[in-house]
């Protein structure tokens, strides 16, 4: 009978186990807000297993949820409607911990950053994607996503008073 | 590790998802399978009154014995949806089993050989005809061949055909649709559609592989390894379409739709690109420059329509290797359609629409006239108390289209007496909305501030639609010397307890809210969160709900107790006119943080561990504990609020309308 392509499927829950954190935290990144990202997180798990017949089967599942969880970040965004951008006057934040306050600067700086340059500067520098892998995912050439990397890469280090 | 890296580990801090994760996912996929299951139902509901009257004419016209449900699946049916032939006999045995065969002449699985495919099958609801096993077989004996794909038998299984008995077709949810033998086709609609492309016929293109097996340039062409590939995200990036689009429609220029969505697989079939053609050399006459053109269709916005200053060309193709997939194998389009104007369902989809369904169309933007005129006429009545809802946009599917608060007096009852407005953005392609901030001066000095959006209505007209816009304002959509206001009613236990919320910018989350019924959560602005619970439970120290409180009181201490959090001391306030505790609680510092979500909360039961996911260390929740009102159904009412550490007095000032609002009704 047909198909000698793939005769094992994975199984759902090994790739939930194997690529659920590492999303999440790419997620983290990209909007910002831990709660956000684990919703959107979801979202895209559960839409992956309801289509896991077919996504199973693919040679990269997971380059079809990092895909499907950017186009439900835009999308939330978009339903959202109001969502409003973090403004917040900056406080002191040493009595929650260096560790704490380092995340909130890191976190700050990347959502000061366009989206297009943060989600190229996650995908690449985070997630280990090359210029070609994440120009597929964001329906960029290759070419603009190192535009975007080098400008994103750029703006955070000098948003956090880092040296190159 | 790069130096980048470092630093976005740095933001990533000791995030860790939830523990429970995994079931979440299967929870969520249930609860939506519930969902639609109930949506089938109304429409199975439906489905059966059709095939009920179908099957009502039957016995009428053709006297088939009408106990049998069967009946109107029995036969020979015949499907050219795939560019072969396919025959299917449908047999009803003695034994009351349903026998399918279908053959294929030509079936590309089998590398163009005849095949043959076996079953027994079951009538559901008397409109689907469920094949649970079929047996698949090529006639030559080859074996077949669908590299790229999941196993046949897996595809195959409950292979469904679902009758439209007022076509007296058959349908098997994908693409196949089946005639009875000796029917007419049905004729084409209007709309202007193609199948194959460039070839014709599945022959045709096993003469096209052929050619490019032997290098022939005629052929080698439509051969693309890339659009093979399983990770292809750009499937527009091709020579098929650019080919395509320039020798099968005859396009110069053109642009892909809405940030470039397919569905389909990666790797092909690819379906429901959509390309919309664009007058060459000419500039956009609507929209000159692109400077206000929405994030997600700017790059569309430069593009000059074609049919007239309004209308795109638009098609929706099909990419797929009919005959041998994988890098070796050519392209073609399968299918393509010029898609027509449909009306949008909706402000939102007239405001955003869905490229894949329709006609790309862009609208006039209102003028500076029109719009300072509209603004002057719509804030002018809110002076003068009368008359400003004619202004307002309200589309009868009400889906993200509110009605504007305070209309005429602030939530004090004061009356405005004067107004002024500022534009923030637009118009934005394509359909041309602009959204400003106006502000109302009442005459006992509040200020009212709020965002509207200006845009053409379906019947031509500008209207008002309240809020604000997509990715563009730090601003709540409407305040009250700069708090935001309460608008919309909410209730919990049956409406024993009400409240009131400005709804944005609290908002209820995806789902419809978290955790079982007596519990109400909503996101606030920023990364805040408010919940309101009935009866929390505090947690053992393995995170396991405890005995219930006797009282707010107890439940405080148990709070108190909890070695991971700080927390003030309770201090006594009023909520709705009922004695509370306020204590605001925090998880204790640390330099490397190890909060597990899920448990290590405050010693809150279920519901709270729930809501506390969105309290990271660096945040903080302020909590109001009281016991209600004796005979209401519950006990103790929490309401926490929980927000970053930065922003908190922020928050709980936009917390504080929704607090006052709290009233409570004993039955």
């Amino acid at each position: 009978m047909p198909s000698e392509a793939r005769t094992v499927a994975l199984d759902f829950e090994s790739f939930f186990r194997a690529e659920y954190r590492s999303l999440c935290q790419a997620l983290v990144l990209l909007v910002g807000d831990a709660f956000e990202a684990e919703e959107i997180a979801q979202e895209t798990m559960t839409r992956v297993l309801e289509r896991w017949d077919r996504v199973g089967a693919m040679d990269s599942p997971a380059g079809y949820a990092y895909r499907t969880a950017l186009n439900l970040q835009r999308k939330r965004i978009r339903r959202l409607a109001v969502r409003a951008k973090r403004r917040f006057a900056p406080v002191p934040v040493a009595d929650i911990g260096p560790a704490a306050g380092d995340r909130h600067d890191v976190r700050r700086a990347l959502q000061e950053l366009p989206d297009g340059l943060r989600a190229a500067l996650i995908l690449v520098d985070w997630l280990d994607m090359d210029t070609e892998e994440a120009g597929r995912v964001l329906d960029l050439k290759p070419a603009s996503v190192r535009v975007r990397l080098h400008r994103a890469r750029s703006a955070l280090r000098d948003a956090l008073g880092e040296t190159s | 590790m790069s130096e980048t890296k470092e630093l976005l580990r740095r933001g990533v801090g000791g995030f860790e998802p939830m523990p429970d994760a995994f079931d979440r996912v299967l929870a969520r996929r249930d609860r939506k399978r519930r969902n639609q299951r109930v949506a089938a139902g109304v429409l199975g509901i439906a489905v059966f009154a059709l095939a009920a009257v179908g099957f009502v004419r039957l016995l009428a016209s053709e006297g088939t014995p009408g106990s049998d449900p069967r009946s109107p699946f029995e036969g020979t049916w015949v499907s050219t949806s795939d560019g072969g032939t396919q025959t299917m006999i449908v047999r009803v045995s003695a034994d009351d089993a349903v026998e399918v065969t279908v053959t294929d002449e030509v079936d590309r699985v089998c590398g163009g050989t005849p095949s043959t495919m076996t079953g027994t099958g079951r009538i559901e609801d008397g409109t689907a005809l469920v094949i649970p096993a079929p047996v698949f077989t090529c006639d030559a004996g080859s074996q077949a061949e669908n590299p790229g794909t999941p196993p046949l038998d897996g595809t195959l299984r409950d292979w469904t055909l679902v009758l439209d008995p007022e076509t007296d077709t058959l349908s098997d949810g994908a693409d196949g649709v089946w005639l009875r033998e000796g029917a007419e086709e049905p004729s084409p609609g209007p709309t202007a559609s193609g199948q194959m492309w460039p070839q014709t016929s599945y022959q045709e293109v096993v003469e096209a592989q052929e050619l490019a097996d032997a290098g022939d340039p005629r052929s080698t062409w439509q051969v693309d390894p890339d659009l093979a590939s399983d990770d292809n995200l750009y499937p527009w990036d091709s020579e098929i379409v650019e080919r395509f689009a320039r020798e099968g429609l005859g396009w110069e220029d053109w642009s892909i739709g809405r940030s470039g969505t397919f569905s389909g697989q990666l790797g092909g079939p690819y379906q429901e690109l959509v390309l919309i053609r664009c007058a060459p050399g000419r500039t956009n006459p609507l929209y000159p420059d692109e400077a206000f053109a929405d994030a997600f269709v700017g790059e569309l916005a430069g593009c000059a329509p074609t049919i007239d200053d309004f209308r795109y060309e638009t098609v929706r193709i099909d990419l797929e290797q009919p005959g041998l997939r994988g890098p070796s194998g050519v392209w073609v389009v399968t299918r393509w359609e010029m898609l027509q104007p449909v009306e949008p369902r909706s402000l939102y989809e007239h405001m955003y629409p869905h490229f894949e369904l329709r006609q790309v169309e862009q609208v006039a933007p209102p003028s500076d006239a029109e719009v300072t005129s509209l603004l002057q006429a719509f804030l002018g009545a809110r002076v003068d108390g009368e008359g400003a809802e004619r202004y307002v946009h309200r589309h009868p599917d009400g889906f993200d289209d509110q009605e504007v608060p305070i209309l005429y007096a602030t939530t004090g009852g004061s009356p405005y007496e004067r107004y002024e407005f500022d534009r923030l953005q637009g118009p934005v392609w394509p359909s041309g909305w602009i959204e400003f901030r106006i502000r109302l001066f009442a005459e006992d000095g509040t200020v009212v501030e709020q965002s509207l959006i200006v845009v053409r209505q379906e019947d031509g007209r500008l209207g008002l639609m309240y809020g604000s816009s997509f990715a563009t304002t730090d601003l709540f959509p409407t305040t009250e010397n700069g708090v935001p206001a309460p608008v919309v009613p909410f209730s919990l236990l049956d409406g024993e307890v009400t409240f009131a919320v400005a709804a944005p910018p609290w908002q209820e989350p995806w789902d419809g809210g978290v955790g079982d019924l007596s519990t109400f959560m909503l996101f606030g602005l920023d990364r805040s969160s408010m919940m309101i619970m009935a009866d929390p439970l505090p947690v053992d120290a393995s995170c396991e709900p405890g005995p219930a409180p006797a009282d707010a009181e107890a439940l405080a201490r148990s709070i108190r107790s909890n070695p991971d959090v700080d927390s003030t001391a309770p201090v006594a306030v009023r909520v709705g006119g009922v004695d509370a505790l306020r204590m605001d609680v925090a998880f204790v510092a640390s330099e490397t943080p190890t909060v597990q979500p899920g448990c290590r909360e405050l010693g809150l039961g279920s519901a709270v561990v729930e809501g506390t996911r969105h309290l990271y260390v660096d945040g903080r929740m302020r909590l109001y504990l009281l016991d209600l009102p004796e005979g209401m159904s519950a006990r103790i009412l929490g309401i926490a609020i929980a927000a970053p550490e930065e922003g908190f007095e922020r928050v709980m000032e936009a917390a504080v309308p929704t607090l006052d609002s709290f009233e409570f009704h004993a039955p």
